[in-house]
């Protein structure tokens, strides 16, 4: 756990590798910076030059389009050059080692390396392996954090402030224990004084979290302020013997019944991309309350912010 | 004769501790008379502060031959045991292919010849290690098979297992279970507890191998075969072993040194060195399992040294296979577990005494015990090792004598080094140094 004395310090490492290695501090600096990319974007400013004569080049075993597109347009869009090595589509590189294949990028010379792999611990293990710059853009069930770091913007966007997450209750609602996402953005709500809670079956919401848990989301839905809807694979549903998406969306499903018990100031957060008719009805799938365009807009910022602190000198 | 005086020790034997040297021969040891020196021909060790006792013996090693992925040799293999103390191993069965009829564990055995150490190949219990069908555990037993496992995997089926445990008791030969239910496991990769959640890396409870302890136990209720427990990690799994105890049900148990000294939180580095079945478990369970071996309830520490070839441990860790090595380490990591135990201060010297003899009671003597009653195999006489446990240990990748180099003790801290090593009558390691056939 980060103490309060750690959390006023900012931390110095080469990556960006988890929410857990963060310190308050650092995250409302990466938030304070993109703030300021969102107010110049908005001012018509397109060409940022932090990352002159940089190229950033993409490492992902498992397909993410949106995950890199973000990242690629951060990239351009602070002015460096982006690259893609794409093993799931890559026949060549199969039966490579992960190792390998990351010294490879090296020597050819890119200035970082965005890492998304299917296991655990990946990014971490690369960054050990390389002196460049290794970014964490999803290790399998554990951390998303520049995902976590766009949904602060967003939040600050709505709120003015991270102050205002202070005593703030949320809900992650669905797959907690195999979402990154989760993982990685109740870890940074809670350095800024918000209390996380899971809701979702025993099959999704493990026993071992310390975390309060609940069964339904009617016990929970008109106490929260933000609803974070995680993403349900219907095949992944499929897979578990105990659970359909029948008995799943009469349970967790936001519908609008439930969309409207909500406080009046609540809202709702989702990771994207949405399965509307699971984990949302098509009605709160179009609410205003719903924050999920922002959180991919501000996504694009997160990662400027992100980039910027790690190659951009500044 | 050649003679190794082993001088100035404090040797190990029947009635505990004693300052004494000791003579090895091919064919003996003794105690000399007062006043006697060594002639001038005989070798002479000196073990001045150090401690002397019986060679260890594993009964948990994979050997990795037949295999084909290089990640062991049966020198380098010796060099690790010999390192580590070691003068007799017994060789898992799940090698590829397995060692499952008589044929291959007779070509199995050959490649161990003229070894200095003493390799007890072990067969599976299946064929094919499938868990279906029972090797003719008769006809392996008459070409010297004495310890029967599928290990890697648990014998999942209860009727093979009954069936199996009635074999050991009418051959006089040992049925070694990795209790782990394959189900329960699937998919898993470490310990599943408060770790584990926090990484989102999928987990193994310590109920996979608890129900599968459960169920062998009371299987053995009646048939009282000759059923050993293999790197017990569960603490359902040591209070089975006390009920069991109090049944009267026969078992042996063994814990391996890794789940003694180190818990699930290393695996917070993602190092897949760190990615072993059964998984490193919490501190809780660590302590648990250190009480069970003081107070007897387990019997035996056993290695489990699993070597792999450096790319296969190069894969994320949801990738990687499972195991790492332990033979070369063993003592040093046993040896530190256990004093972290024990407060120290005045009595300092008396708790290493204390832990020195625990030592040789579960690496040396009970596994000696445990292969000699049960399967009356003859053990390699006249084997001495020679240990150090105040020296502090914080080993190289290149001091590891095995093929691979899959340690999770490199660049760890550790007390006690295995110094000098006699088998059967032969100075094998000196100053930590291998000797002659050793070498
Ligand atoms: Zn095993």
């Amino acid at each position: 756990m980060v103490s309060d004395d750690n959390n006023l310090q900012s931390t110095t490492s080469k990556d960006f590798l988890a929410i857990s290695k963060l310190t308050k501090r650092d995250l409302q600096d990466l938030v304070d910076k993109a703030l300021v990319y969102q107010a110049r974007f908005k001012d018509g400013e397109r060409s940022f030059k932090e990352l002159e004569s940089h190229s950033v080049v993409s490492l992902f075993y498992e397909n993410s389009t949106r995950t890199r597109m973000s990242f690629e347009r951060a990239t351009k869009l602070l002015g460096g050059e982006f690259a893609y090595f794409d093993i799931a589509s890559s026949s060549v590189a199969k039966g490579e080692s992960i190792r390998d294949t990351a010294v490879v990028l090296e020597a050819l010379g890119f200035s970082a390396v965005v890492v998304r792999h299917f296991s655990e611990g990946v990014p971490h293990q690369v960054a050990k392996w390389l002196e460049i710059p290794v970014l964490n853009a999803g290790d399998g069930c554990h951390e998303h954090p520049s995902q976590a770091v766009g949904d602060l913007v967003t939040l600050a966007e709505r709120y003015g402030s991270l102050d205002a997450l202070y005593g703030m209750k949320v809900a992650f609602v669905g797959d907690v224990g195999h979402s990154r996402v989760a993982r990685s953005v109740s870890l940074a709500l809670s350095m800024f004084g918000a209390t996380s809670i899971f809701v979702g079956p025993p099959e999704m919401v493990p026993a071992a979290t310390k975390v309060e848990t609940f069964r339904e989301l009617d016990e929970v839905v008109d106490e929260v302020d933000i609803a974070y809807m995680l993403r349900v694979q219907k095949e992944r549903l499929m897979e578990r013997e105990t659970l359909d998406v029948v008995s799943y969306t009469k349970r967790f499903q936001l519908n609008d019944a439930r969309a409207a018990r909500m406080k009046k100031e609540a809202v709702i957060m989702h990771p994207g991309p949405m399965n509307v008719g699971v984990e949302v009805d098509s009605t709160v799938s179009k609410a205003i309350d719903l924050l999920a365009p922002a959180q991919v807009r501000n996504g694009v910022f997160a990662r400027m912010s992100i980039l910027s602190k790690l190659l951009g000198g500044a | 004769m050649s003679e190794t005086w082993i001088r100035g020790g404090t040797v190990f034997g029947v009635g505990g501790l004693k300052k004494a040297d000791l003579v090895v021969t091919e064919v003996g040891a003794h105690t000399p008379n007062e006043g006697v020196n060594p002639p001038a021909t005989a070798a002479v060790i000196d073990a001045r502060g150090l401690y002397v006792g019986p060679a260890f013996v594993d009964l948990h090693t994979h050997s990795r031959i037949p295999g084909k992925d290089g990640s062991e040799s049966p020198e380098s293999l010796s060099r690790a045991a010999i390192k580590g103390g070691y003068g007799s191993v017994v060789a898992m069965a799940n090698t590829d292919p397995p060692v499952d009829h008589v044929a291959i564990l007779e070509q199995t055995k050959k490649r161990f010849d003229g070894l200095p150490i003493q390799v007890i190949q072990g067969a599976s219990v299946t064929i094919g290690r499938q868990g279906e069908r029972l090797v003719d555990m008769v006809a392996l037993k008459e070409h010297g098979a004495v310890f029967f496992s599928d290990d890697g995997d648990v014998i999942a089926s209860a009727r093979v297992m009954r069936r199996a445990l009635e074999y050991s008791r009418d051959l006089n030969v040992l049925v070694a279970e990795h209790a782990q239910d394959s189900e329960l496991a699937l998919g898993g990769v470490m310990n599943e507890g408060e770790i584990s959640y926090l990484l989102g890396v999928q987990g193994i409870g310590e109920d996979a191998e608890s129900i599968v302890v459960a169920r062998d136990l009371e299987l053995n209720r009646k048939i009282r075969g000759n059923l050993h427990l293999m790197h017990l990690s569960a603490l359902g799994s040591l209070d089975l072993l006390k009920y069991a105890k109090a049944s009267g049900i026969p078992f042996s148990s063994e814990v391996t040194p890794h789940h003694l000294l180190i818990s699930d939180s290393e695996l917070a580095t993602f190092d897949p060195n760190y990615k072993v079945n059964p998984p490193l478990r919490s501190k809780d369970t660590r302590m648990a399992l250190r009480s069970a071996l003081r107070e007897g309830l387990i019997d035996a520490v056993a290695t489990d040294h699993a070597p792999h070839a450096k790319h296969l441990k190069e894969r994320s860790i949801k990738e990687a296979p499972f195991g790492l090595i332990g033979l070369q380490s063993a003592f040093a990591a046993t040896f530190t577990a256990m004093m972290q135990d024990v407060s120290f201060g005045e009595e300092e010297e008396d708790s290493i005494d204390t832990v020195i003899s625990l030592i040789f009671r579960t690496m040396s003597i009970r596994p000696r015990e445990i292969l000699q009653k049960v399967t009356q195999s003859e053990m390699l006489p006249n084997s001495y090792v020679v240990l150090d446990p105040t020296l502090e240990v914080s080993q190289r990748e290149s001091d590891i004598a095995s093929l691979s180099k899959n340690s999770p003790y490199i660049d760890r801290k550790m007390h006690g080094q295995v110094v000098s090593l006699v088998l059967g009558g032969k100075v094998v390691l000196e100053n930590c140094e291998l000797q002659g056939e050793g070498a």
